[in-house]
């Protein structure tokens, strides 16, 4: 789903727009279109990196949690996935815009997955499904598989193997690799529908000894698998965005113009279509659990804050690493405000608004109102919750697409969605 | 494009009722006499047809529950069919009173590529959900409405609604709430005023006429994209794999029907009005107006010529994307035309939400 703002578009409203001329890409005194894109970049860095490093420290964790599987081990491998999210929701801005990224993240962080795929499920998930296949094929209870007509054998569960059943029978629901997968083997199905309560898999799934589940040497060893395979993928691409990585280098050979809107698009499209529509909308209007983006931990209200973050960051030239440091630079904040004082206020305004709903969030999920609780049918207080922070995405969606008129960038498309390109939609 | 940053219009004197045109729009707005010919011939008749046939198909789900036979069961899918074709009139039009509620998704929940609604209705039974309480339809999710959740209880074997009173019962409170739904969209369009529904941008001037009807075309072309892409292309996999259970309405065979209805009906809103786009059309740029007419033509011409057993497997892959090239290719056609046409007559059409799916 797409949002078109080409030049047409931009000036619909002819009368109240006053940048569809041509002023162009204006640096300042100290700030040009190409040090910010620098920044970016080098923010990019940071943050894949960081994503990289907690990936490690997830691995430790799991390694030690596998080698002695106690609830103990479990809760802390548990918490380092959490801790390992922070900085790559942060990083999440960096799609829809950069190809490299584009063509990358599924392996990492797809979503939704058919879960059956990876392991046992309970009764209520169903059997079947019209669109999938392979809704309960359960790679950890089977040798064999049979996918479009082929026999794979699943006999050994590698990186590789994962490789090769990921979105298997060209079915993007079949996401046997990246966090999600990690998540769902770390908690298990969240049973508890829209009330409080995340997914309760015992240690004792990874129990040799006293397994439950069956199989926990093979789930074992696609935990394990899994994690080997997410850090592989972080590696790469944090090389990408190294001194001559093949993104770094993608959006410098871009040029000022084309480097700013790969910037302003990844932020409409990660503000409006992809959080505000379908990670967050969507579950309001189908209140379904299974609409929550990490519906097996309950920390989603977590994933959406820091995805608003890292629209903040790129915005602001900032990233604060996960050691406390900063990476500062040259900002689009600035670069804005050197043309439009008075945008670049209200886009920060904006941006504020969206940290402090997210935060609303984050603060009702400390009290047991996690974001499957929020979309829950008949909580309005907690719908209005999850509807303040859609209503805020979307304004600063509309702040950003003044942005790329001021800075007269053309043919940029941001991504849009089904519940929220109808507006008058009344909840 | 509009932004989200509406203003309510203040002057009560730009207040139209859709069914009543006020003397002074017929001054201000060019638009007036089309806009109220798609009105009075296509949207307040097809909604009232919607209406009328959710009724019956609600008393025909009663009746099947009280006493469950194949003969009833028969009854109420042929009354299903109806309703659904009557829904294919309106289904263009996301605007106005249907948009309240999230009526308009809820009508139709699709594709539902994670079996939402087979799921959600069955947590209904199983946690004894009370769905005669009229709270709960206020808040109910859009995958347990409509035509979605009804084709889904009276086709999907595990609902068995004739041996499964529990399942029957569900479909007569869904049934209920889709007639309520549909009469409460019909009566607002009769009395609702055109200022309840658009607004202008900040600064923003012009009519309301003008900028619903702009509203109205862009929708037009939007559903005309979602048959091309989500009725014809996803489902018989013209990019991709093929999945005949995306089509719509697959479960109740009605997905070539409701294409044809489609495309048929895009040539009626063509026509609609002695004003009418067409006429409108035809002062300024015969060429194009003509143009378009026989392409909408064209379109209905090629999607009569596809089989009835289009969307069954006993067609092979490629053999499908072939007999859909031509309708795909007038669809464009017709599309690009439209675009181009009301473009010309100084509609602005921004961005189609619907391109790139």
């Amino acid at each position: 789903m797409k949002r078109f703002v080409t030049p047409i578009a931009a000036c619909v409203a002819a009368t109240l727009l006053t940048a569809c001329g041509s002023q162009g890409v204006q640096p300042n005194k100290t700030i040009t279109a190409n040090d910010v894109v620098i920044n970016y970049s080098d923010i990019a860095q940071a943050i894949y990196t960081d994503s990289l490093t907690t990936a490690q420290t997830l691995k430790v964790a799991i390694d030690q949690f596998v080698a002695n599987p106690t609830e103990a081990n479990l809760a802390k491998a548990r918490q380092a996935w959490i801790d390992s999210r922070v900085p790559y929701q942060q990083s999440e801005v960096y799609r829809f815009g950069n190809a490299v990224v584009d063509d990358w993240e599924g392996k990492v962080n797809a979503w939704p997955l058919d879960e059956g795929l990876i392991d046992y499920v309970a009764t209520d998930y169903g059997t079947d499904s019209d669109v999938n296949p392979l809704y309960t094929a359960n790679v950890v209870a089977s040798t064999s598989l049979t996918i479009a007509g082929k026999q794979v054998d699943t006999s050994d569960i590698t990186p590789a193997l994962l490789q090769e059943l990921h979105e298997a029978d060209e079915v993007e629901a079949n996401v046997a690799t990246g966090y999600h997968a990690i998540e769902f083997l770390l908690w298990g199905q969240d049973l508890n529908g829209t009330n409080p309560g995340a997914g309760e898999r015992p240690a004792t799934d990874y129990d040799v000894n006293n397994c439950t589940g069956g199989n926990c040497d093979r789930r074992a060893a696609y935990l394990v698998a899994a994690t080997d395979l997410l850090i592989t993928d972080l590696e790469e691409m944090a090389a990408n965005w190294g001194a001559n990585g093949e993104a770094r280098q993608a959006i410098l050979d871009q040029g000022d113009k084309q480097g700013l809107a790969t910037i302003l698009t990844g932020m409409g499209s990660l503000a409006y279509g992809e959080l505000g529509g379908e990670r967050t909308k969507l579950g309001l209007m189908l209140h379904d659990p299974e609409e929550e983006h990490d519906c097996f931990s309950d920390n989603t209200h977590y994933s959406h804050f820091y995805d608003a973050k890292g629209i903040q960051n790129v915005y602001l030239g900032e990233y604060q690493r996960v050691d406390g440091s900063w990476v500062k630079g040259a900002s689009l904040s600035a670069l804005v405000s050197a043309q439009d004082s008075i945008l670049d206020a209200e886009m920060k305004g904006k941006l504020e608004n969206t940290q402090t709903a997210g935060q609303a969030m984050v603060d009702a999920a400390q009290v047991g109102q996690t974001f499957d609780v929020l979309i829950g049918m008949g909580n309005q207080a907690g719908n209005q919750l999850v509807q303040d922070f859609v209503d805020s995405l979307v304004a600063e969606t509309r702040t950003t697409e003044e942005i790329i008129r001021l800075l007269d960038l053309e043919d940029i498309t941001l991504e849009g969605s089904d519940s929220l390109d109808n507006p008058s939609a009344v909840f | 494009m509009k932004t989200l940053l509406k203003l309510p219009i203040t002057l009560l004197s730009l207040s139209l009722p859709f069914a009543v045109s006020a003397a002074d729009m017929e001054k201000q707005s060019p638009w007036l006499d089309t806009f109220n010919g798609i009105n009075k011939e296509l949207i307040s008749p097809n909604y009232l047809d919607f209406s009328q046939s959710a009724a019956k198909l609600s008393r025909s789900i009663e009746a099947f529950c009280q006493q469950p036979n194949a003969e009833k069961l028969s009854h109420t899918q042929t009354a299903f069919a109806d309703n659904l074709q009557d829904w294919q009139q309106v289904q263009w039009l996301n605007f106005g009173p249907v948009t309240l509620f999230m009526r308009y998704y809820s009508f139709e929940y699709w594709p539902d590529k994670k079996g939402l609604t087979q799921r959600q209705l069955t947590s209904l039974i199983k946690n004894d959900v009370d769905t005669s309480d009229e709270k709960f339809w206020r808040s109910a999710s859009i995958a347990v409405r409509g035509l979605t959740a009804i084709e889904s209880l009276l086709y999907r074997s595990q609902f068995d609604p004739m041996n499964k009173p529990e399942y029957c019962q569900l479909l007569v409170q869904v049934g209920q709430h889709h007639e309520q739904s549909t009469d409460r969209i019909y009566q607002e369009w009769q009395t609702g005023q055109l200022a309840d529904w658009t607004f202008f941008d900040e600064d923003e001037v012009g009519d309301i006429v003008s900028l619903s009807l702009e509203k109205m075309i862009q929708q037009w072309l939007e559903h005309m994209s979602m048959v091309k892409e989500s009725k014809i292309e996803t489902p018989i996999g013209w990019r991709g794999k093929a999945n005949l259970k995306l089509a719509e309405f697959y479960r109740s065979e009605q997905s070539l029907n409701a294409i044809k209805q489609n495309i048929t009906l895009y040539n009626a809103l063509y026509h609609a009005g002695e004003n009418s786009l067409y006429q409108k059309a035809l002062a300024t740029e015969p060429k194009l107006a003509k143009q378009l007419d026989e392409s909408f033509k064209q379109a209905l011409v090629e999607a009569s010529k596809l089989p009835d057993d289009f969307y069954s497997d006993s067609l092979a892959k490629n053999t499908r994307v072939e007999l859909a090239k031509p309708v795909v290719s007038a669809l464009s056609k017709a599309q690009n035309e439209l675009l181009s046409l009301v473009t010309k007559l100084g509609f602005q059409i921004g961005f189609n939400s619907r391109d790139g799916d």
